[in-house]
């Protein structure tokens, strides 16, 4: 029988992790204008990171955190100011600039794996497919009558982080001089140009804070999932999907459509599972990509605009009618 | 080391291909560069012309393939369906009870032997079959151009290249577990079409090969360079310049899109059927991005986007330098502590960023379009003397500075 209670906690942090990568899409979707293709394979190279840390080196896991992030948003500048910087100074069009960030996922995934070879070789481990759960720590946790027993570290540090990041988001957005400079390139590069922003400094700013957001996501996804190094291009898609569902302009509501996506993913595949096992001969739960898939097409089908853009136009309809009604 | 080994194996190597090998080596290169001058063709129609950023090309070549692999195989095993149960009963006594899934299944590789037998005798058969099979590629692909245009067409150029990448991702997972569509990993073998030829006028399987793909790839690339060249590329390239100026003429701009997504992932199905034909099997996973979407997509912009010479040029040189690499690839393994093919993406992805950074337009770029009436007004030389003039008095003025 199935557990649903380890589904639900599976969708859980599956989609808090997915979360982290999401927000920093759309973040760098909208300051430089270009959907980031190689994110997810950022988050890739976080999970080595974590098989370092915890296999190789003997440290203590949740030192491959700070570490992850540091890598990996390095890692976001660098792909910055090596490719998209250079690709735009030279006047290169909007769908050159998507292109090249699929060379450096194509690059990444090479080097990753390269690297995988080089662990399978030299220090005789699973570098494809291995799972660290064993790794963290565990949290106990007891609430009278309700709950008694331990939660997964991962569980409780990766909610945590994403509240952190979440707030720190929002308080930077709407709260700071440097927030409002950055909503002003995301309404409109040229013009923020014109009234002083130095719109470089904040691309490269959100390249940087993005990309250590997927090195966290990355350094706590094997704490949980099986994790190899093409990974990045299933949880893409996933973000793809949310960010879409959500409103590439927004990040509250992008994350409210991952754990959505989560959710349904997860407990749509262990479902359906149940009811029919099989499907032209393999399990139905290897179909399981398909479902974000499917909500990433009907998404662009019927809501284009996203959640976000649902809201705004009820805001306008809104605000519209209350004209109607004072005027 | 490593250059001392090679340098010991290369001359040895070298005498080995060129004995008993170069033959191989070429035709193998001349199907592969003539498959791939299909599917490049195909992107330059909706990338090249037409300004869609197909990043799933893939899928276009896996529905050629898997609709092979479906519909004349069907045909033939229900139409000889007595005759083929009772010759393989013995080895596959399931054929009775499950007919579909002796066929897609372990029976594969005796019901395929059957129906080359079957095939082998009867040329009318083979050649109604073979047309049949190439135009069935070519409907399925066009049906699933339009399905795969559907959902973001008349989106952002963004949205469309991420749901044209959902759509390929989707057909993959779909193809490569869904058995009774191909077989899932396993793959269905594919009987020749082609075989009553060596039965009747001795010409073998590399030259029957030969024949097909040289056939259907010279009319497929005529009838499409026939139309990019007449005024119905024209308006596929006014789609892709300016929109708003295009729907300000009067052109459906989404109708021209859907319709280059509807023949470009035709011609895509079609090269899908022919590289199925050619290796006599379809293999769900080896319809894989890096190979159909990727590779294509370097070949093109290396080439030349909107330019035919350019796409032809693009993939018969990229397609050359990868067989080379392949042959050679041994003297690698076993030197470096990783699979070559790793090295082999780097390369790639390298080659990307390069071509964009330095080449944008490609190798051969596309020649800006000229009508002889309107060229040759008085009052447009004038205009053009006028431009010369100003672009030459510019360099001249960089010059002196």
């Amino acid at each position: 029988m199935v557990n649903w209670a380890v589904v639900a906690v599976n969708a859980f942090i599956y989609s808090t992790l997915i979360a982290f990568l999401t927000m920093g899409f759309n973040l760098t979707y909208q300051t430089a204008r270009i959907p980031n293709w190689a994110h997810g394979t950022f988050a890739a190279l976080g999970i080595f990171v974590t098989l370092w840390v915890t296999r190789i080196w003997g440290a203590h896991t949740y030192l491959a955190i700070p570490l992850s992030f540091i890598i990996v948003a390095l890692l976001g500048v660098a792909v910055y100011i090596g490719v998209i910087y250079t690709l735009k100074r030279s006047g290169a069009p909007e769908i050159l600039l998507l292109i090249s960030t699929i060379a450096v996922d194509i690059i990444l995934i090479a080097v990753l794996n390269i690297q995988a070879d080089y662990i399978q070789d030299a220090f005789k481990l699973n570098s494809r497919g291995f799972l660290l759960r064993d790794e963290d720590i565990e949290i106990p946790l007891s609430i009278p009558g309700i709950y008694e027993g331990v939660l997964p570290g991962v569980l409780v540090i990766s909610t945590g982080l994403l509240a952190f990041f979440t707030a720190f988001f929002l308080v930077l957005l709407y709260k700071t001089k440097f927030g409002m400079a950055m909503r002003a390139t995301v309404e409109n590069p040229d013009l923020a140009e014109v009234i002083g922003v130095n719109v470089d400094k904040i691309n490269l700013f959100s390249w940087f804070i993005t990309g250590g957001m997927a090195g966290v996501a990355g350094a706590l996804l094997p704490l949980w999932f099986r994790s190899y190094p093409a990974i990045g291009s299933l949880i893409i898609i996933n973000v793809f999907a949310a960010s879409i569902l959500g409103g590439v302009r927004s990040l509250l509501l992008a994350i409210f459509a991952t754990y959505l996506i989560g959710f349904v993913e997860i407990i749509g595949t262990a479902y359906i599972s149940t009811i029919i096992p099989q499907i032209g001969g393999v399990s139905t739960a290897s179909y399981r990509p398909l479902i974000p898939l499917a909500i990433l097409l009907i998404a662009l089908m019927i809501v284009p605009e996203g959640f976000y853009g649902l809201w705004e136009r009820f805001n306008e309809k809104r605000i519209s009618a209350k004209k109607v009604v004072e005027g | 080391m490593i250059i001392d080994s090679i340098v010991r194996e290369l001359p040895s190597l070298t005498l080995q291909i060129l004995s008993d090998q170069i033959l191989n080596f070429l035709t193998n290169l001349f199907f592969f560069v003539a498959i791939y001058i299909l599917i490049t063709t195909a992107l330059n129609i909706q990338y090249g012309y037409t300004g869609i950023p197909n990043f799933g090309l893939a899928f276009g070549v896996a529905i050629g393939a898997y609709a092979t692999g479906y519909f004349p195989i069907r045909i033939l095993y229900y139409g000889f369906f007595e005759e083929i149960s009772s010759r393989v009963a013995e080895r596959c006594p399931q054929i009775f009870e499950d007919p579909e899934t002796a066929l897609t299944g372990t029976c594969n590789i005796w019901i395929n032997f059957e129906m080359t037998r079957i095939l082998e005798n009867d040329p009318v058969l083979s050649t109604g079959l073979l047309i049949f099979t190439l135009f069935v590629a070519v409907a399925a692909g066009a049906l699933m151009g339009l399905l795969a245009s559907l959902p973001a067409i008349r989106l952002r150029v963004d949205f469309l290249m991420m749901s044209l990448i959902a759509i390929a991702e989707g057909v993959r997972i779909i193809g490569m577990n869904y058995q009774p569509i191909a077989g899932g990993t396993l793959g269905i073998q594919i009987p020749s079409f082609t075989r009553w030829m060596s039965i009747s006028y001795g010409i073998d399987a590399v030259q029957q090969n030969l024949l097909l793909i040289t056939t259907v790839s010279i009319v497929a690339m005529a009838v499409t360079v026939y139309m990019l060249r007449s005024p119905y590329g024209r308006l596929l390239k006014a789609v892709r310049e300016s929109e708003d100026a295009a729907l300000a003429v009067g052109i459906n701009i989404n109708r021209v899109k859907v319709e280059a997504m509807v023949i470009g992932t035709a011609l895509a199905a079609l090269a899908g059927a022919l590289y199925s034909l050619y290796s006599g099997t379809v293999l769900p996973t080896s319809y894989t991005r890096y190979d159909w979407t990727f590779w294509p997509w370097l070949m093109l912009l290396m080439g030349g986007r909107g330019s035919e010479l350019g796409a032809v040029l693009g993939a018969t040189g990229i397609m050359a330098l990868r067989r080379v690499i392949s042959v050679y690839k041994h003297v690698f393994t076993g030197l470096i502590p990783f699979d070559v093919v790793w090295l082999e993406r780097i390369a790639m992805g390298i080659a990307f960023l390069l071509v964009m950074i330095y080449r944008p337009y490609g190798l051969i770029p596309e020649k800006p379009f000229r009508l002889k009436e309107i060229h040759s007004l008085p009052a447009v030389e004038g205009y053009q003397k006028v431009r010369r003039e100003g672009r030459l008095s510019r360099i001249l003025g960089r010059l002196r500075r």
